[in-house]
């Protein structure tokens, strides 16, 4: 996207905007006129006098200097009359009124067509100015530049009256003749002709764009994404279908074997009737049976087809729906150049803005909600950050700083946003003493921080601003909001700083806000969802490992010691003993966990179990729970089960102050002697080898790995295993011929093979039975607990 | 969402409409004295409530999906129910009226009361079905009923029938969970 696009982009929204304020400033100017009492009159004021500030905000942002000084002079009359500086009179409002129109219509106009109401404009700002300087007294000039438009038309004129706002104007366009057609005859109506009109837009131009409101927008996304529990409970039916399927062939087997059986005694039929009408009618139930088989056996093939296509459709059109609400931050880039120059002028310092990934996209909410925090962040940078020109070359560093500001999209859903400076850094013991000035923290306390825990303070609110209040960054949002509004967002917001080289933020968002992975985990027996995002990863864990400091229990995870807490406790549900212990698989000799975390803080959550990931869809819990502490939302599973969605940043601070109990304590102990239930798997690929490594060892099992059919056998005739789970296709020996070199083991035999494959026939899967194999699992239709179930059951 | 709406709810509203004619019809032989209500009856332990069907947006059967419980909610939120795509929390008035009688598992039925501001559905053990009242016929109050119920409760017909007020439980702040 080049600077031009931008430009446009910005103007559009800017267009957008400008026209509800102004809509809001004639409605409340018009009112103000006719209201008398003082207490209405001064709230409308207020509302006129913000009004005129914020779209003068916005016309700075997008370079409409016209607009801008017009709202800047309005701005100030309304500040003036609001205190009681300058009265209201009716060639004051006439005058308010007017230079309202005046800049709808000049927002309106297309840019080509400017130039002419420029010009009025900035007379009108003249006149604005005029009842401004004159206060109280009538205003002489007030009529003055009404009568000015018509003639700055034929030409301009540079004489006195026109001169106050001639240094607003950045180029001399309006020098240029301007089309007659365009303006209004001389008048001296304070309402010239083409205030109210619209501007007459060229008839050509039709629009490739269409404004949508949000709403509408946000209604069709909604609808969208709720096409995924379709598209999941569909899934979810063809997998009970294809199950029905299979008894069915089944009774078919039956059938058939009973029918050869029948052909033996069918000459007796001969001799009775009553005995021949049976099996006539055995015969036209097999002949049914048949029949039905083929038939659902075609219909699941279609469901199967229109499945896969529905999914893919409503897939592609999530994804269109979702580009539809992506915005590139370049929108969020472009005011930031202005404003660093505007900053570091006011505060004397000299700063380069870098800016890059400007072309990343993310999803327009996330981007409206990055912009105070940054905006923010970058203020902070300058005003705190950034030394002054002197300090620098004392520092022997370049007399300008530098901002860097980039966009990267590490992955396809996440955006990361990296802000740093090249200043002076955060001062850690300072920010240490402010928070022992606040009451943020004891003494004690701050004895014992690390600097990464002191560094952390600066989330704390009232810390950050105290440091650091000053013209520009004071009045701005605290730290505190900053990492709120990230977190809301379901970012993460890191900090780091090296005292004299500078100081660097880092922020991670999902680019679209809707569908995340979650994954399924249970606790005390209820299901529950976890961000994948959040969890960095999840481990089985030795009770003996678990140690005690304190009151806290930490285990040691890739050397460092994380607290560990159990998710359940986290959530007050009650759960007498240890989570493990209540579900089925009462050999496990460890425990499962996830490792969550946010920001740099982590924790250790003891879990029942982990079921399987999937794209999740965030929906609120309704109108009654506003806010519930550790749950953000809840998802509908393709079954059409509810299940809460877990707020980590929420669990990691309830889980400060808490501890295992010491139920759970003793429960450790006697869970330590357990054995470890051995499992082979054999599967040539590496990556579907990892997946069921990982899913079996996180579920407790000890695990082997061959890479083949013959490694196999080889690693089952050396060693003792529980069970063996193999994959069908494989070079060397496959899953069937291993199956039965297994079964013709002398000793081992007897042991239960699992097959895994891809291939969903019948003729396998009976070739699977045939061969001895305890259970034949299908890829498509596997999902973890499925095998974890079918494991359990055989061992 | 409102042809979803409209499908679903459809049955139980065709059922409570003819009810309602039904009523109407033997009301109609009478002479109407005063303002009358329409309420929908539903049980709720051993005492038959009612409110009126103003608010009531449909009435969701439970079958055999429980509510999903919300750790950390207060004890009268029964959990969170998916209605058509949409989350809705539940409440169990028993536990909001301190009802000593709290026999759950039999509640079969979420009426779903639905304001502006606000959304959530009640358990009831079952429906009744709908009827009209005079409000003439409304006593005030009953002293047996215990006081934390008194506010939300609109009055008592002649047999019974415990009148809730559906505006005051839609506008109550304890309603609102945010913790």
């Amino acid at each position: 996207m080049n600077h031009e696009d931008i430009q446009k982009q910005l103007r559009e929204a800017f267009k957008i905007e400008a026209e509800e304020r102004i809509a809001s400033m004639f409605a409340n100017l018009t009112e103000l006129e006719k209201c008398t009492d003082p207490d209405n009159r001064s709230r409308m004021l207020e509302i006129v006098y913000r009004e005129a500030h914020s779209l003068k905000g916005a016309a700075r942002s997008v370079n409409i200097l016209a607009v801008e000084s017009a709202c800047q002079e309005m701005e100030e009359l309304f500040s003036l009359l609001k205190n009681g500086k300058i009265d209201f009179t009716p060639d004051l409002f006439d005058t308010l009124h007017h230079a309202v129109g005046m800049v709808e219509t000049y927002i309106a106009t297309p840019d080509s067509d400017q130039h002419s109401i420029k010009t009025a404009i900035d007379a009108l700002t003249g006149t604005l100015s005029g009842f401004k300087d004159t206060r109280s007294s009538k205003p002489q000039s007030a009529p003055q530049p009404m009568n000015e438009l018509p003639h700055k038309n034929d030409e301009f004129q540079p004489a006195a009256p026109t001169k106050t706002f001639v240094k607003n104007l950045s180029t001399p366009d309006f020098i240029r003749p301007q089309p007659s057609e365009e303006r209004p005859a001389g008048s001296k109506s304070n309402t010239p002709p083409f205030m109210r009109k619209p501007h007459p837009m060229p008839s050509n131009r039709l629009s490739d764009t269409v404004r949508i409101s949000t709403a509408k927008l946000d209604a069709l996304l909604l609808k969208a994404e709720e096409l995924i529990t379709v598209k999941q409970t569909l899934n979810q039916h063809l997998t009970e279908i294809k199950e029905t399927l299979h008894n069915f062939r089944h009774w078919k087997k039956i059938s058939e074997k009973s029918k050869k059986g029948l052909r033996e005694i069918s000459h007796l039929a001969q001799a009775s009737p009553k005995l021949n009408r049976f099996f006539q009618l055995y015969d036209f139930n097999h002949t049914q049976i048949e029949e039905t088989n083929t038939r659902m056996n075609d219909l699941t093939k279609s469901m199967e087809h229109s499945s896969r296509s529905l999914g893919a459709m409503v897939d592609d059109l999530l994804e269109e729906m979702k580009k539809t609400s992506l915005l590139p931050f370049s929108t969020l880039f472009s005011p930031l150049p202005r404003m660093i120059r505007d900053i570091s002028r006011e505060t004397g310092k000299e700063i380069e803005l870098e800016m890059t990934g400007g072309d990343v996209e993310i999803d327009k909410r996330i981007l409206e909600g990055l912009k105070d925090p940054l905006i923010h962040l970058i203020r902070n940078a300058v005003d705190h950050g950034i030394e002054s020109p002197d300090e620098r070359t004392r520092c022997k560093k370049s007399p300008w700083g530098t901002i860097r500001l980039s966009v990267v999209q590490p992955e396809s859903n996440k955006v990361a946003i990296e802000l740093s400076d090249d200043g002076k850094g955060i001062d850690i013991a300072a920010v240490k003493n402010k928070a022992l000035e606040a009451g943020c923290i004891s003494p004690q306390v701050a004895a014992g921080l690390s600097e990464a825990e002191t560094l952390a303070l600066i989330w704390l609110s009232g810390i950050s601003t105290s440091t650091m209040i000053t013209e520009i960054s004071g009045r701005g949002l605290g730290m505190a909001i900053v990492q709120e509004h990230v977190e809301n967002l379901n970012g993460l917001i890191s900090i780091s700083t090296a005292p004299g080289r500078g100081t660097t933020f880092k922020i991670e968002m999902p680019v679209s806000l809707a569908t995340f992975r979650g994954m399924i985990v249970s606790a005390a027996g209820q299901e529950f969802i976890l961000p994948v995002a959040h969890v960095e990863h999840t481990l089985r864990i030795r009770p003996d490992t678990i140690k005690t400091a304190g009151n806290k229990s930490i285990i040691p995870i890739n050397g460092q010691a994380v607290s560990l807490v159990n998710l359940a406790d986290i959530l007050g549900l009650p759960q007498p003993s240890l989570p493990a212990t209540q579900g089925n698989r009462r050999d496990n000799a460890t425990l499962s966990a996830a490792v969550l975390g946010s920001g740099k803080k982590r924790i250790a959550c003891i879990i029942d179990s982990i079921a399987s990931e999937q794209d999740v869809l965030v929906k609120n819990l309704g109108k009654q729970l506003k806010r519930i502490p550790n749950i953000s939302g809840a998802t509908i599973l393709g079954n059409g089960k509810v299940v809460p969605i877990l707020n980590v940043n929420d669990i990691i601070a309830s889980a400060a102050g808490k501890s295992l109990p010491a139920v759970m304590a003793e429960a450790i102990e006697t869970f330590k002697n357990k054995v470890k239930k051995s499992v082979l798997i054999v599967e040539d690929s590496f990556t579907s080898r990892t997946l069921l490594k990982n899913i079996l060892e996180a579920s407790g099992y000890l695990i082997t790995t061959a890479i083949d059919g013959e490694d196999g056998y080889h690693q089952f005739s050396s060693k003792s295993f529980d069970a063996v789970i193999s994959d069908v296709e494989m070079p060397k020996l496959n899953g069937f011929e291993l199956t039965r070199k297994i079964r013709e083991h002398e000793t081992l035999g007897a042991i239960p093979v699992i097959l895994i494959t891809s291939l969903d026939s019948r003729e396998d899967k009976e070739k699977g039975m045939d061969v001895g194999a305890d259970a034949y699992i299908v890829k498509s239709s596997f999902d973890q607990s499925n095998l974890l179930e079918v494991l359990e059951r055989l061992i | 969402m409102n042809e979803e709406k409209q499908a679903a709810g459809g049955i139980a509203e065709k059922i409570l409409k003819t009810r309602a004619d039904q009523l109407a019809r033997t009301n109609h032989s009478q002479k109407p004295r005063g303002k009358q209500i329409t309420v929908l009856e539903f049980r709720l332990a051993h005492e038959i409530y009612a409110i009126e069907l103003t608010h009531i947006r449909t009435v969701h059967p439970l079958k055999e999906k429980k509510p999903t419980h919300i750790p950390g909610t207060p004890g009268f939120i029964k959990g969170i129910i998916n209605l058509r795509g949409e989350i809705i929390s539940v409440v169990d008035l028993k536990h909001f009226f301190n009802l000593l009688d709290q026999d759950s598992g039999h509640s079969s039925q979420v009426i779903i009361l639905s304001s502006k501001d606000m959304e959530f559905g009640i358990l009831s053990d079952a429906i009744h079905g709908v009827t009209e009242f005079q409000t003439a016929d409304i006593h005030d109050s009953l002293p047996t009923l215990a006081g934390v119920q008194l506010e939300y409760i609109k009055g008592v017909t002649a047999n019974g029938v415990v009148i809730l007020d559906d505006e005051k439980l839609l506008n109550d702040k304890k309603m609102i969970i945010s913790l």
